[in-house]
């Protein structure tokens, strides 16, 4: 009787978990549909920076031309965002389903006045104003004020209906104008830029409108910078020493050659103790961000240069293949690395200087990327991410990837002043929703430094971020590194013993193949003496 | 590092087997060699005897009441002068109707030579190497061959056998063929009848043929008596005596001869628990006689045994070690984290491995008549998925309790005997 009772609790369960299943892996996915990538006399591509920011917000990412966009397109998608950044749609037929569309839209950009015609929202875009000093929001309540110093016109916005709900403006004394609003399933968000006041309240409010994941909320990383072969090895002790001691996790940005101004090149196999200080400083919560192969390459001393962008002319590699250059680097500094036994979980380009492309392309070796990014490909900008990304992925085979977004500074001097930016720089982005971020310090400055900060963000009750348990992966040609819960586990197809064997088993086939071949001869000779010996008459007795 | 010591236990398992399959294969060709050169040489096999020397065969019996009558007047249909043979069946304390039957069969079959000794309890059920040992006492021949109970030589097997060995006087022993009678019966039969022509004529032909050394197969089998006399006749000790014989004739410096013309039927087992039994003792007994002989393989006499010796070490320890190793870090590999590092097309070696096994065994088929037919083409392909796993069971079966006696000091000289069917 209970096998009844068991077989219909088996088919319930087998209905219902795909059906749960599905519920989940349908959400959330996301369109971006833009007309350019950049605004009108802009340098930073406003869609390459809003795709990752958009990122921790959503399952999946889809980027699309608005001339791209087809029949029936845009309901597949939980939420379509419009990057506006120079108001030229033309496609008809998204406009028609951008219109009619029953699913998240979110306008984001400064060229607001094509949604006039279309009717998207009861307001009116009109001429540009130039003179709002501050941006007002509403926190659980409480109106917050923010200082806006920027010269960036904003569309006078006129609301047509009351119902429409407003969350953030600019202000200028008494004159007020919408700055971001929503209208039933359709957001608007004027007034954009990726720095400053209007950065942080767009940054804010987009949890207020999308799903934000959680992964990196309330986090800071610690990174000691420039970990190159000739550092101070004590003194890295020491700060390995005094991180542990306050349960501190930590990244080390490594630099796995020295390049110095003759051209020579030291490896850090090739100083002593070198590695066995990195494998110290790993023991105690350090995890490895490959910060270039030799931190130069453009003319300069380690540790000074851009390697992965040409520093001196301001612009991305050109006197030879990009492509083939950024991957011959990164693969001879991993093999460098993995010779002493070290493992790299994460990649940060020297300066944070390398073209979109460059970044990519970065994108399939390293599963997670720390610092800023540059959002262009003609000069040298960084922007940085109001919080650390996470971008998950559904696809069993490509897992998480993550963005450790440096938002806070770095020590840059003995005396304290350091210390304060950093603290005043955490302070004005502590209130956005899932802010997380990391600053950075140079082995060579004070520790006392490292100590102030420390104790600050200890008192802030941050969790400091530990990369070996991000289950982190690096795939280059034939080097293989995952960090799965805390352990690192590494192949390499390519270490020299391999070789030799590999040689070996080469040399086995080859002599198994003639071999085989050997005795099919002798079968066919077999068969063809069995037919003559029967002809002959011989007894076969044998 | 963990992942060290599994690569270098993986090196180890990889080259011995590796090595093992080279060394087979270079067998099987020496095997394959040797056929050649009878199959065109016939007339070599022709029998040149100027005088008949005088043969005693010894056949012991221990419950055979089911199958001695047909062997009996099988070796009375030899084709051999009735007046230069005798027959000694040795009863060994059967407890059946076996001594019945051979009573009846010698009083109805006087005009042959048909001696029965029966064993006493003082004397008998202490295994076949003793039975030999007391028809020994009682042959009068040049010549000794042995038979087990369930044999049946055809009628120019003696012939071969004394053909062969007379002419050659640096033999001490001479073998024949051994075939299997009721190859039809069922799967296991089947399988062991693919066994025993692949081991003769690959490892038995291809040592033979290669390095001069075949061993003796407990049957079917002529030695002279001056060389049994020298050797001190049977090991009492030894299970597999046919093995430790054949060593002990080596380092007297006696060589044996391969007859394979001279053929004998044999019943082989029909069941599973039969044949585990009879191959865990076949275990046993080699390991016994690879140990007892293992010291004196680098004295002067044992070059031949050397290589004898190194082939059973190799099968019963280095290869099944071997596979033991690769086998756990198979699973080991599926279940956990811990795998080798060394990388390899291993998938294409063990297809090759496999390939070359099974064309091995088809080509020797095909040397036997009537051997390449469909059927038996079909066990070959499934062998070594089935009837080959079985043997790892056998050599770590019998090593486990070749050790346990020694550990708790067994009789080892009870009778072991192989179940006979209808």
């Amino acid at each position: 009787m209970y096998k009844k009772f068991i077989a219909l609790i088996l088919i319930f369960l087998t209905v219902f978990i795909p059906v749960t299943g599905l519920a989940n892996s349908k959400n959330n996915n996301t369109l971006i549909v833009y007309d350019t990538n950049r605004g009108i006399g802009e340098t930073v591509d406003g869609v390459f920076v809003l795709e990752k920011l958009l990122a921790n917000f959503s399952s999946s990412i889809i980027t699309k031309h608005e001339s791209d966009i087809k029949q029936n397109e845009l309901s597949h998608y939980s939420n379509v965002v419009v990057i506006s950044n120079s108001g030229t749609f033309y496609n008809k037929e998204f406009i028609k389903q951008l219109v009619t569309a029953k699913n998240k839209i979110i306008v984001i950009g400064n060229e607001l006045e094509w949604l006039n015609s279309i009717k998207l929202v009861p307001a009116n875009i009109m001429q540009k104003e130039y003179d709002y000093t501050e941006i007002i929001y509403d926190e659980d309540g409480v109106t917050k004020k923010i200082l806006r110093k920027s010269y960036l016109g904003v569309s006078k916005i006129e609301l047509l209906k009351k119902d429409i709900k407003v969350l953030a403006s600019f202000k200028n004394g008494h004159k007020t104008n919408p700055m971001i609003f929503n209208y039933q399933n359709k957001w608007v968000i004027s007034g954009v830029e990726y720095f400053g006041g209007s950065y942080y309240v767009i940054s804010d409010k987009l949890s207020d409108i999308l799903e934000r994941n959680k992964t990196f909320d309330n986090t800071i990383f610690v990174r000691i910078e420039d970990v190159h072969p000739l550092r101070d090895q004590e003194k890295l002790k020491e700060v390995a020493d005094y991180l542990q001691s306050q349960n501190v996790p930590f990244l080390i940005a490594l630099i796995p050659a020295f390049h110095n101004s003759n051209g020579d090149i030291v490896t850090l196999n090739e100083v002593s103790g070198f590695s066995e200080t990195i494998k110290y400083m790993t023991d105690r919560g350090g995890s490895i961000v490959l910060h270039g192969y030799t931190h130069a390459g453009y003319g300069e001393v380690s540790g000074e240069g851009y390697e992965y962008w040409d520093g001196v002319n301001n612009r991305p590699i050109t006197d030879r293949d990009e492509k083939e250059y950024i991957e011959n680097s990164i693969y001879e500094a991993l093999k460098i690395c993995i010779k002493s036994e070290i493992y790299p979980l994460a990649f940060e380009p020297p300066h944070y200087a390398i073209s979109m492309n460059g970044f990519k392309q970065v994108a399939n070796y390293f599963s997670v990327f720390c610092g800023q990014i540059q959002p262009s490909n003609e000069t040298f900008v960084t922007v940085e991410l109001p919080f650390s990304i996470s971008i998950r992925n559904d696809d069993p085979n490509t897992g998480s990837k993550y963005i450790l977004s440096e938002n806070l500074g770095y020590v840059s001097e003995n005396n304290g002043n350091s210390v304060r930016n950093i603290i005043n720089k955490y302070n004005q982005q502590k209130d956005i929703k899932g802010y997380s971020g990391g600053f950075f310090f140079h082995p060579n400055m004070n520790i006392t430094e490292l100590k102030s900060l420390i104790s600050f963000f200890k008192k802030q009750s941050v969790n400091f971020v530990n990369l070996k348990t991000l289950n982190s992966t690096v795939k280059i040609r034939d080097i293989f590194i995952k960090s799965n819960n805390g352990k690192i586990v590494a192949s390499i197809l390519n270490s020299n013993e391999n070789i030799e064997f590999k040689k070996i088993t080469m040399a086995i086939i080859i002599i198994m193949t003639i071999l085989l071949f050997l005795l099919l001869i002798v079968f066919l000779r077999f068969r063809k003496y069995k037919i003559i010996r029967y002809k002959s008459g011989e007894p076969y007795e044998f | 590092m963990n992942s060290n010591i599994i690569d270098y236990l993986f090196l180890y398992s990889f080259f011995s087997i590796w090595l093992l399959l080279m060394f087979n294969i270079v067998l099987a060709l020496g095997g394959y060699k040797y056929y050649n050169k009878r199959v065109f040489n016939k007339r070599d096999t022709e029998p040149k005897l100027k005088e008949y020397p005088f043969v005693s065969i010894l056949i012991p019996a221990h419950n055979e009441e089911k199958v001695i009558t047909r062997t009996v007047k099988s070796m009375f249909n030899l084709y051999y002068p009735k007046d230069k043979y005798e027959v000694i069946v040795i009863n060994d304390n059967s407890s059946d109707n076996t001594r019945a039957i051979l009573k009846e069969l010698k009083y109805s079959n006087s005009s042959f030579n048909l001696k029965v000794i029966n064993t006493t309890k003082e004397n008998g059920g202490k295994g076949k190497s003793n039975a030999l040992n007391i028809g020994i006492s009682e042959a009068k021949g040049e010549y000794i061959a042995v038979y087990d109970a369930d044999n049946t030589p055809e009628p120019f097997a003696l012939i071969y056998l004394v053909n062969e060995i007379i002419n050659n006087s640096k033999y001490g022993a001479v073998i024949g063929k051994f075939r299997t009678r009721n190859k039809h019966k069922n799967t296991l039969t089947k399988f062991i009848n693919i066994e025993t022509l692949s081991f003769q004529w690959m490892i038995q032909a291809g040592r033979f043929e290669l390095f001069g050394i075949c061993t003796i197969p407990g049957t079917n089998f002529l030695i002279s008596r001056k060389a049994l006399d020298e050797v001190g006749g049977w090991d009492p000790k030894a299970i597999a005596e046919d093995t430790e014989i054949s060593f002990k004739l080596f380092e007297k410096n006696y060589r044996i001869g391969l007859v394979p013309h001279a053929i004998t039927w044999e019943q082989e087992p029909e069941s599973l628990k039969v044949w585990l039994k009879q191959r865990t003792r076949w275990v046993k007994g080699n390991i016994y006689v690879v140990i007892k002989y293992l010291p004196r393989v680098f004295s002067k006499q044992f070059k031949n045994i050397g290589i004898d010796v190194f082939y059973y070490i190799s099968i019963y320890f280095l290869f099944m070690s071997s596979l033991v190793i690769s086998n756990t870090i198979f699973i080991m590999g599926l279940f956990t984290d811990i795998k080798i590092t060394l990388s390899g097309n291993y998938i294409l070696l063990w297809i090759l491995a496999y390939l070359i096994f099974v064309i091995q065994i088809i080509i020797t088929l095909s040397m036997e008549k009537g051997e390449s037919t469909l059927d038996n083409f079909a066990h070959v392909i499934i062998i070594y998925f089935t009837y080959s796993q079985l043997w790892l069971v056998v050599a770590l079966k019998g090593l486990f309790l070749y050790l346990t006696d020694i550990v708790f000091s067994k009789n080892k000289t009870v009778w072991y005997k192989t179940e006979r069917f209808d």
